[in-house]
């Protein structure tokens, strides 16, 4: 038996699920009967469900932190930056603001560590030449 | 899961980071003075690193009282965070150990920054001198 695609006109073997020549369904059309339109029925009325925004899943932020308040003693303005943005990783919407939240927090965890062993560098540099 | 670091880059900070944690104890130990706060320097204002050095010094000379009277956040923040820097650092350096990173709870993180502002603040104040470095 053969089957004649309602899209493109050609003849397919019945039990074709898709027309080899344009690849619309060959089954659905035969079984589709014709739809009568529905009148007279009211719209569902869907009340929408406001949903609480949740913050996104809390990654590790031990090693951040714990850096961040080493660089606090090294170093206080970039620590402190690096201390806060650490505590406010978890606390993000979405997961681009807290991959942006982290790796803020470690540059300035770089930014205060290396400015803090510069300055013990240059102190002790500069006691060893006075 | 983060990409492990290259070999080359594990082993610098594997070798890297003890000596220069051991040579700033060595200028310490030998009563190495003038590490400037920059902070400090500015505005004439503790921040909450100020003493650290010296309270490390007068650790490493075995004196606990009067390290602690430089700078008591040390001594409160310190052992927790070197314990939780140490283990993160092992990760890094090998990644195939099975350490898991280190969570730490949201009000954990908040008391944490609470602690630094409330003693940022307080060492500065006449009324809690003893928190100013000696």
């Amino acid at each position: 038996m053969m089957a004649f695609c309602q899209n493109c006109g050609a003849s397919n073997p019945d039990t074709n699920q898709f027309c080899t020549s344009c690849g619309a369904p060959l089954k659905e059309q035969a079984a589709q009967p014709a739809q009568q339109p529905v009148y007279n029925q009211a719209p569902v009325y869907q009340q929408p469900v406001y949903q609480v925004p949740q913050p996104v899943a809390p990654v590790a932020t031990g090693g951040l932190l714990a850096w961040s308040i080493i660089t606090l003693l090294l170093c206080t303005i970039p620590g402190i930056v690096a201390i806060v943005q650490t505590a406010n990783i978890n606390k993000c919407y979405t997961v681009e603001e807290q991959q942006k939240k982290i790796s803020s927090a470690k540059i300035w965890c770089i930014v205060g560590t290396v400015l803090g062993v510069l300055a013990v560098i240059g102190s002790i540099a500069a006691n060893a030449m006075s | 899961m983060q990409p492990s670091l290259p070999r080359w880059l594990r082993i610098l900070i594997g070798t890297g980071l003890p000596i220069v944690i051991a040579a700033v104890c060595l200028y310490l130990y030998n009563g190495g003075t003038g590490l400037r706060c920059l902070f400090f320097s500015l505005t004439g204002l503790y921040c909450p690193g100020c003493g650290s050095g010296r309270a490390v010094a007068a650790l490493l000379h075995g004196q606990l009282r009067r390290a602690i009277s430089y700078n008591i956040l040390l001594f409160v923040l310190g052992p927790p965070a070197v314990c939780v820097f140490l283990h993160e650092y092992l990760r890094l350096l090998f990644p195939r150990s099975g350490l898991r990173p280190v969570y730490l709870s949201q009000p954990i993180q908040y008391v944490c920054v609470a602690l630094v502002f409330a003693f940022w603040v307080l060492r500065n104040i006449p009324t809690f001198a003893f928190l100013a470095p000696a």
